[in-house]
């Protein structure tokens, strides 16, 4: 660029203005930032909840259905007051044991330290008090540098955890109690949490991002990563059990039947793999990733795929059955119900078939017009299907016909997986900040309810 | 402006995301090779802006003296009449002041659009991945490559350069390739103007790489690393386009020294460069003679005898 020579300065300073505009123009278009698609989950303690995870919060709501569900949650996480925010109860169970094993320390004492250890939060000047108490000790100097280490590696590890979430994208996993829930990040860190307060039991970093979800079996759960691994990890403790390595990133919830964990991954394979974290088999037909959580009937899986197909594939050896083609991705989780498996795919149409063989059960795919990425339910004796762009279709489970009336616009686009109360109630999250609540036992009647700010 | 948005999406954004793509199927997945391939890609297909660029700073050097006698000629006397036969000159020489920043100008948009394709195809949120699914062409090869490998070497080519390495290789060669078609300030610049065009000169050939090293510590490594291949790709086509003529000592000189007036002797005007090709041979010569003299005394005595080896060469051959 010979701009020296340039006899007229203004062409200059037009150039040097035009590549100003543009590059602030691109400067202000930052790159997307995550905001999580986890599906609300209902839950059945205290007389019901529906957990709302939305972008970096997840929030209890009390209630169950339109009528009884209100913006007042029973609480948030991560708390807007991380003052009154009590560090994890492992962490707790953790440094009551180091008191415990200090020399020369009266039981007084001992019992008084515990107490201040169950007021430790994350935040504010409850560390101090408990660090004057360790130093007022008559420990040995080399137990209370160690105490005090805990203490403060504690309190850092957990506030540090809270400050980087950034979205919350898997399923949330629930205890079959329904005292703790399970909860991933993307940013990689799993939280197990009490489901009555919203403390933390436990967490763990995993080391990589997690877009997946956690899936529950008894006093194990199982979670993947975007750092190609699959991980056994105990319920109570959050201590892994064993850990699996896949070829690519695993963006999916695994699922688990019987005694198989079935996982699909990046790579564009389907791991099934044994309880002690051995493969099974592989299937690695698809051209292209899976990102879609696999869904297992009496003699087959079935996966949806990013070359644009719906894969079956045999529960004993993992050789293929069928697959049928789309236009697009399929992402979402196919439904599966009485042998008919429901697929949306990205190319905006629902497609129904028979489980078995795999032939359309409909005489052409219902065409939504946008892409769909939510898992369809079943409720109301309908098929609840929603689009992208927000609409929300009940569709008859024999034809794909649109049943009683239009669509509902949920007012801003849909990503999130559906869920039900197992009833009639459906819930959407779009990615506003309002839960809706879709009655659909006859047309569909819609109640919105904003999250708390 | 939806509307205008909407064009740049889907006459620029689209196929270059399918394109960038395909590329990084066809280079066994490497999003980073792709947008080096691309960026060659890029100044291939922009080599006539290029080398018009090349040749009107060839043209605008030539008729240096030319101008610097103009500006005696009528300095503070009459500037309509200057600015008349400036232009006159410029017609005759063939020389189009908006040629040397059309290429700019043209790859603006492609920066803005590689930077709305990288957003799209290597956005760390799966989101982004949603919305690349209705941007992908229905090709086989191109719509099963997902998920792509944003990363080359060290770098995610999808955030911006935490380790400063891409912003300061942008910076240098940016620098380089600014110094080496930039060329020093003349004694002759007496003139209040002249100076400060001079002084703006100077003021380009420093700011330019120190703003798009900064923009590289902001925007997707990507973007940064086409910015560096195409910075380098322009320092190597401006070596075999101006060959020995290029002054690489001057890449050392932080504030070159005014270089001595032009030779009064030259007043004969360039040929013009509109059509034959001997007749744009002869004003290349001429432009070289003429970016010589403008030269310090010792510089153009070094040229010249460089010349000469090239033409003992040249004859030998």
């Amino acid at each position: 660029m010979t701009l020296a020579r340039l006899p007229r300065r203004p062409y200059l300073w037009a150039a040097l203005a035009l590549g100003l505009a543009a590059l602030l123009a691109t400067a202000c278009a930052r790159p997307p930032t995550p905001e999580g698609w986890a599906a609300p989950r209902p839950v059945t303690l205290n007389g019901g909840a529906v957990l709302v995870a939305h972008k970096a919060k997840l929030y209890s709501l009390p209630g169950t259905t339109d009528a009884d569900l209100s913006g007042n949650a029973n609480w948030q996480f991560p708390p807007k007051d991380k003052t009154t925010f009590p560090i994890s109860e492992q962490a707790q169970q953790s440094l009551t044991a180091s008191i415990d094993a200090l020399d020369a320390v009266d039981d007084g004492t001992k019992t008084r330290l515990k107490k201040l250890v169950g007021d430790l939060m994350v935040s504010g000047p409850s560390k101090s008090a408990l660090d004057a108490d360790i130093k007022a000790s008559a420990a040995p100097q080399a137990q209370r540098d160690k105490l005090t280490s805990a203490v403060d590696g504690a309190v850092a590890a957990e506030s540090s955890a809270l400050n980087k979430l950034q979205g919350f994208y898997g399923d949330i996993g629930v205890s079959a109690d329904n005292k703790t829930a399970f909860l991933t990040s993307f940013k990689g860190i799993v939280f197990a949490l009490d489901v009555a307060t919203g403390h933390v039991r436990w967490l763990r970093d995993a080391g990589a991002g997690i877009v997946g979800g956690v899936a529950v079996d008894g006093d194990t759960i199982y979670f993947g990563t975007k750092g190609k691994r699959v991980y056994a990890v105990a319920a109570a403790t959050g201590d892994p059990t064993w850990q699996f390595s896949t070829a690519g990133e695993v963006w999916a919830t695994p699922t688990v039947d019987g005694d198989t964990i079935y996982v699909t991954s990046l790579d564009g394979s389907l791991y099934a793999i044994d309880k002690s974290g051995n493969k099974k088999w592989k299937f690695p037909g698809a051209g292209s990733g899976i990102a879609s959580r696999p869904v297992v009937s009496d003699d087959a899986v079935y996966i949806g795929a990013f070359d644009n197909k719906l894969y079956s594939v045999k529960k004993s050896d993992g050789t293929e059955n069928w697959s049928l083609k789309a236009g697009n991705w399929f992402w979402a989780t196919p439904l599966l119900n009485n042998g008919v498996l429901y697929a949306p795919s990205l190319d905006g149409k629902v497609y129904a078939v028979d489980a078995k063989t795999g032939m359309s059960k409909w005489s052409q795919p219902f065409d939504t017009g946008t892409e769909v990425r939510s898992a369809p339910v079943m409720a109301g004796g309908g098929l609840i299907v929603a689009a992208r762009s927000g609409e929300v279709y009940k569709l008859d489970p024999a034809t794909g016909d649109p049943q009683q009336g239009g669509p509902v616009i949920a007012g801003t686009k849909i990503l999130a997986d559906l869920t039900t109360n197992g009833a009639n109630t459906v819930y959407v999250l779009p990615m506003s900040a309002t839960l809706f609540v879709v009655d659909a036992s006859a047309q569909l009647a819609v109640g919105s309810v904003p999250l708390p700010q | 402006m939806d509307y205008v948005a909407f064009l740049f999406h889907v006459g620029l954004v689209v196929p270059m995301t399918n394109v960038l793509i395909a590329l990084a199927r066809i280079f066994g997945g490497n999003y980073g090779v792709a947008i080096i391939v691309f960026t060659l890609l890029m100044r291939f297909i922009t080599w006539p802006l290029t080398s018009s660029q090349y040749k009107a700073s060839r043209a605008m050097q030539a008729i240096q003296p030319q101008l610097q006698e103009l500006q005696k000629k009528y300095k503070g006397k009459d500037p309509k009449k200057l600015q008349a036969e400036t232009m006159a000159l410029y017609r005759e020489a063939g020389v189009n002041p908006l040629g040397c920043i059309l290429p700019m100008i043209v790859q603006m948009p492609i920066w803005i659009a590689l930077y709305q394709v990288i957003r799209l195809s290597l956005g760390d949120a799966p989101e982004s991945l949603v919305t690349l699914s209705q941007s992908l062409y229905p090709i086989p090869f191109v719509h099963t490559a997902v998920p792509l490998n944003n990363h080359m070497l060290f770098w995610n080519l999808g955030q911006p350069d935490a380790s400063y390495v891409l912003p300061f290789l942008v910076a240098a060669s940016m620098y380089v390739q600014q110094k080496l078609i930039t060329p020093p300030p003349s004694a002759a610049a007496t003139t209040q103007a002249q100076q400060q065009q001079q002084q703006t000169t100077q003021m380009m050939t420093w700011m330019m790489p120190l703003m798009f090293g900064f923009w590289s510590l902001s925007v997707p490594a990507g973007l940064a690393l086409y910015w560096f291949v195409s910075n380098l790709s322009g320092i190597v086509l401006q070596y075999f386009y101006m060959g020995r003529k290029m002054d690489w000592r001057s890449i050392l000189t932080l504030s070159p020294a005014p270089a001595p007036a032009a030779k009064p002797a030259q007043k004969q005007r360039p040929e013009p460069r509109e059509k034959a090709t001997p007749a744009e041979t002869e004003a290349d010569v001429t432009a070289g003679e003429a970016d010589i003299s403008e030269r310090p005394a010792s510089d153009a005595a070094k040229q010249e005898a460089r010349r000469k080896r090239h033409g003992r060469r040249r004859g030998k051959r």
